[in-house]
């Protein structure tokens, strides 16, 4: 049976009919096309799919999408404004945090959810906070040193 | 093995690798198996290794540590990783691009390998610039759909800066020539005395005498009457690089060549074993890596990062691992642990050049060295952390529940070399 659901996405109402079983990470993909929102391992360990959801990081394959109905969700969608990169992005970008891409969203959103709570996060909150996200390209190194240099650009 | 060996010869490990290193001026070197090593400074790159590492200084240490029952091991090691696989119907032993300049002025080279990361994008724009004069960001490189690029034999076995870029050069080459062999014309100046900079042609001799790549472009492609004589119009070039150094066929004894470059890296690396968990703790990871000429420096440091990370996981959590009736144990990334940031430890990147002498760029393979490091090494460490135990190492990923198992083993069979 389908369910009717509402929520903001990316300061945006949207709106869809879904399997109750349904997963967040297949809503935003599948019915609103946000397909920067990656699925690895849909198991909750590789954080591809991370999202903020009320302000929080979460793996969106964990989430129903009806547990989600009346809620606000950020995607790396909702990072760029005015088709500028965000400072996550620049730093991502300047650092060459980036090889194929596959955890980016992921490791953005992450990083993004660490930024908002904490201005300038020692290297030991940075790695906690990207723990739950893999990458086996980079070997991490510059993505850490990305979001530290972003943490002295975050406008918020 | 060369651990092994030492032990058995009674000789120090650093001490039989410097016997037995291929002297650097003995390349390029065939070994008995066929394969043509292009060039290497071995002694030079471990030497580098042990002086970053503080190797004399890290052995005092180790003595105290165990003092205070702390099982400190340090392990050495060189690896050199065949690049550039060659192989009759399967990896070619060549690669091209294409390119052109469009009449706007900007650059547009398509590539026979994809990318998923390596970074073609950036390296093929680098070399396209520095040859024709054409700004880097006015040069599109596309990739991944046969209809416009040539085909080719796929990105792996390291082979994009040893046959692709080498091909980019030469399509390159090919357009640096036809720019100059227009503005000679127009300027009265033979090529081999023209250069190319700040998007003009110029004589060497007197720079004011020079003419714009713009002016060439639109030459080119609008007033055809003014180029060279027998030369097409229009400024396309195509580019193929046959690795020269591939042997297609053995040689009566079976011996062939079938990769075309040998990077290597020399590594230290200290590490900590808690006898009571069994679990490894990396103090430690210094590297010296020799991939020849480096196209793109950041590039090759974010490679060899990550894969020195991939030889970690490797070397001490990654496993497939079956029960006796053949199910899979480790099927979801819960069970099959890749590394995660928590398990980075200290890495110290260096590197020496010894440039590849059968590549225009004089370049060697760079993405995959890194990740043969950490097997042997960290065995070789591990090994010697607990050599007072009479360890033996023999497999990988050296799990807690194997070093704790092999400690116990160990107990039963008093060491033979401690």
């Amino acid at each position: 049976m389908l369910k009717p659901i509402s929520l903001t996405v990316n300061g945006r109402p949207c709106s869809g009919e879904v399997e109750p079983r349904m997963l967040l990470a297949h809503f935003l993909r599948d019915t609103l096309r946000l397909t920067g929102t990656h699925l690895g391992c849909v198991v909750g360990r590789c954080g591809a799919c991370t999202v903020m959801w009320n302000g929080t990081p979460v793996k969106s394959c964990m989430v129903f999408a009806v547990q989600a109905a009346g809620d606000e969700i950020v995607t790396v969608e909702g990072l760029a404004e005015d088709k500028r990169l965000h400072p996550l992005q620049e730093a991502f970008w300047k650092n060459d945090a980036v090889e194929c891409g596959y955890c980016t969203p992921g490791m953005l959103m992450s990083a993004y959810g660490l930024l908002k709570k904490t201005n300038h996060p020692t290297e030991e909150q940075i790695k906690k906070a990207i723990s739950g996200n893999l990458c086996r390209c980079t070997g991490y190194r510059n993505i850490v040193a990305a979001i530290k240099e972003a943490a002295g650009n975050f406008g918020g | 093995m060369v651990d092994i060996a030492a032990r058995e010869l009674k000789l120090d490990p650093v001490e039989i690798r410097m016997k037995n290193f291929i002297p650097a001026d003995a390349f390029p070197y065939r070994n008995a198996t066929g394969a043509l090593y292009d060039s290497g400074q071995y002694h030079l790159c471990f030497k580098r290794a042990l002086e970053i590492a503080n190797y004399e200084q890290l052995r005092k240490e180790q003595k105290d540590l165990r003092q205070q029952g702390i099982y400190r091991g340090i392990g050495i090691a060189l690896v050199m990783e065949p690049t550039s696989s060659s192989r009759i119907h399967a990896t070619g032993g060549y690669a091209s691009c294409r390119m052109r300049i469009e009449p706007s002025g900007a650059a547009t080279v398509f590539s026979s390998m994809g990318e998923q990361g390596q970074g073609h994008e950036t390296t093929i724009a680098q070399i396209v610039a520095s040859q024709t004069g054409i700004p880097f960001d006015k040069i599109q490189v596309i990739h991944g759909d046969t209809l416009p690029t040539p085909y080719g034999f796929g990105t792996g076995s390291s082979r994009s800066s040893v046959v692709l870029m080498p091909s980019a050069w030469v399509a390159a080459k090919k357009m640096r020539d036809k720019l100059l062999g227009i503005a000679a014309r127009s300027l009265g100046v033979v090529p081999e005395k023209l250069d190319i900079a700040n998007g003009k042609v110029f004589a060497k001799e007197d720079a004011s005498r020079a003419v714009e790549i713009m002016e060439i472009v639109r030459t080119a492609y609008g007033a055809i009457h003014l180029l060279p004589e027998n030369m097409e119009p229009g400024l396309e070039t195509t580019g193929y690089f046959v690795n020269p150094n591939i042997d297609y066929t053995p040689d009566e004894k079976g011996r062939m060549n079938t990769f075309s470059s040998y990077p290597y890296a020399a590594i230290v690396a200290v590490v900590d074993v808690d006898i009571e968990t069994g679990f490894v703790k990396i103090v430690k990871y210094c590297t010296v890596h020799d991939c020849g000429n480096m196209i793109n420096p950041q590039i090759v440091d974010t490679q060899q990062q990550g894969s020195v990370m991939q030889g970690i996981g490797a070397a001490l959590y990654e496993e497939l691992r079956y029960d006796e009736e053949g199910q899979l144990l480790t099927s979801t990334f819960m069970d099959y642990h890749l590394p995660s940031v928590e398990e980075v430890p200290e890495i110290v990147l260096d590197h020496i050049i010894t440039p590849n002498p059968f590549t225009p760029l004089g370049a060697k393979g760079a993405g995959e060295t890194g990740m043969l490091g950490p097997p042997p090494v960290l065995c070789n460490a591990v090994e010697d952390a607990l050599s007072p135990l009479g360890v033996k190492i023999r497999e990988t990923p050296l799990t807690p529940e194997r070093i704790l198992d092999l400690i116990e083993k160990g107990k039963a069979t008093p060491p033979a070399h401690a």
